[in-house]
């Protein structure tokens, strides 16, 4: 009596499966969508997209709009500062600049200091002609205004009446000339 | 028309040989993907995706080999593909890998094997886990050693291992489920009398 060979499941599927029939009705309809899928037409623009050299364009682009949106709104910045310089205010700027100026400290005597000075006082004027001419008829000829101590005087009280001037024949008279 | 004929056409891009190359080798190759589809419908998707690539790459068939041993190899590759991205989703981990290699097999008696037709052994693979398939088939169906199964799924060959130990071990426990279903047949094929 043959003794019948053991099959591994394996063997069993193995030789199992190689003769499994196969359904071949839906043949046709699978080679027709295939063949779709093989002779389909891309989109130009798509591929058109998937070029290396665009794609770096619009990567670079898009990499580059934080950029210029920092530097448009950097240079509205600028101009919003610079606004008071420009127009018609002179003078405005000229203040601004002079505000913005500082004393430059320096030891050498050549070099002129940028200090605000008060303008000359005209009673300092007033007084040493005063003191040199005693004749207010010679100060008013050498300032063409009235003397300090006078002038409170000239403007409440009308201008006195100068006494002419009389010519002395003493030689004392003389050396007062 | 002779596959040279077939292969210079297809080369020329000329759509009836490329129409009777596929038709030619329709059936065998449906068989094959039949053994790592779950279903008639991924088998279909698995053959598509295969007959494209074969189209794409038929200039670099160096006619050493038969053409449809080629064929085949480049519906197994698809076939490969198509689980892995099918099991990415399948979340199957091993369990132990580090046991003892158990890979022993049952034997099944002569009378067992002709219960079973191929459409029941294509069942039976079709109920296993997608991992646990993919390596049985390449294993026990297509000839691949361990070493070549774990370079192609990207795993261990540990793990490997161990799928084809939990898939026959699946196989056999189902087998013995369906066996209790199958009628027993005397040696005309004629159902037992109970």
């Amino acid at each position: 009596m043959d003794k019948q060979p053991l099959y591994s499941i394996d063997t069993l599927f193995q030789q199992k499966l190689e003769e499994l029939p196969v359904d071949a009705s839906l043949q046709h309809e699978q080679w027709q969508s295939l063949r779709k899928s093989m002779y389909q037409q891309p989109n130009v623009f798509q591929s058109y997209l998937q070029k290396p050299v665009v794609k770096l364009l619009y990567m670079t682009v898009v990499a580059l709009i934080p950029f210029a949106v920092y530097y448009f709104s950097h240079q509205q910045d600028v101009e919003r500062k610079a606004s008071p310089y420009i127009g018609n205010s002179v003078s405005r700027s000229l203040l601004l600049l002079n505000q913005a100026s500082r004393p430059i400290p320096s030891n050498e005597p050549g070099v002129q200091k940028q200090v605000a000075t008060r303008p000359p006082k005209k009673e300092a004027s007033a007084v040493t002609i005063h003191t040199s001419i005693p004749d207010t008829g010679q100060a008013l000829k050498a300032t063409g205004s009235l003397p300090a101590s006078g002038k409170d005087s000239a403007q409440t009280m009308p201008l006195k009446q100068e006494k002419p001037v009389v010519k002395k024949n003493d030689s004392s008279y003389i050396y007062w000339q | 028309m002779g596959e040279q004929a077939l292969i210079e056409g297809c080369l020329r891009q000329d759509k009836r040989c490329q129409e009777g190359l596929y038709k030619h080798f329709y059936a065998d190759m449906l068989r094959v993907c039949l053994r790592y589809a779950k279903s008639q419908e991924e088998a279909l998707d698995i053959l598509n995706r295969g007959f494209l690539k074969v189209f794409t790459h038929l200039a670099s068939y160096n006619q050493t080999g038969a053409l449809g041993a080629w064929i085949r190899r480049i519906m197994v590759n698809a076939a490969i593909d198509f689980c892995r991205e099918k099991s990415a989703s399948e979340k199957v981990v091993p369990l132990c890998i580090e046991t003892e290699d158990d890979l022993s097999q049952a034997f099944i008696q002569p009378e067992i094997y002709s219960r079973f037709s191929s459409q029941d052994i294509l069942l039976l693979l079709q109920s296993l886990p997608t991992n646990y398939r993919l390596v049985f088939t390449l294993h026990a169906v297509e000839g691949y050693s361990y070493r070549e199964i774990a370079s192609v799924m990207d795993i261990k060959e540990n793990t490997c291992r161990w799928y084809l130990m939990e898939a026959r071990k699946l196989l056999q426990e189902r087998m013995k489920q369906l066996l209790l279903l199958i009628p027993q047949t005397n040696a005309y094929g004629q159902a037992a009398a109970l």
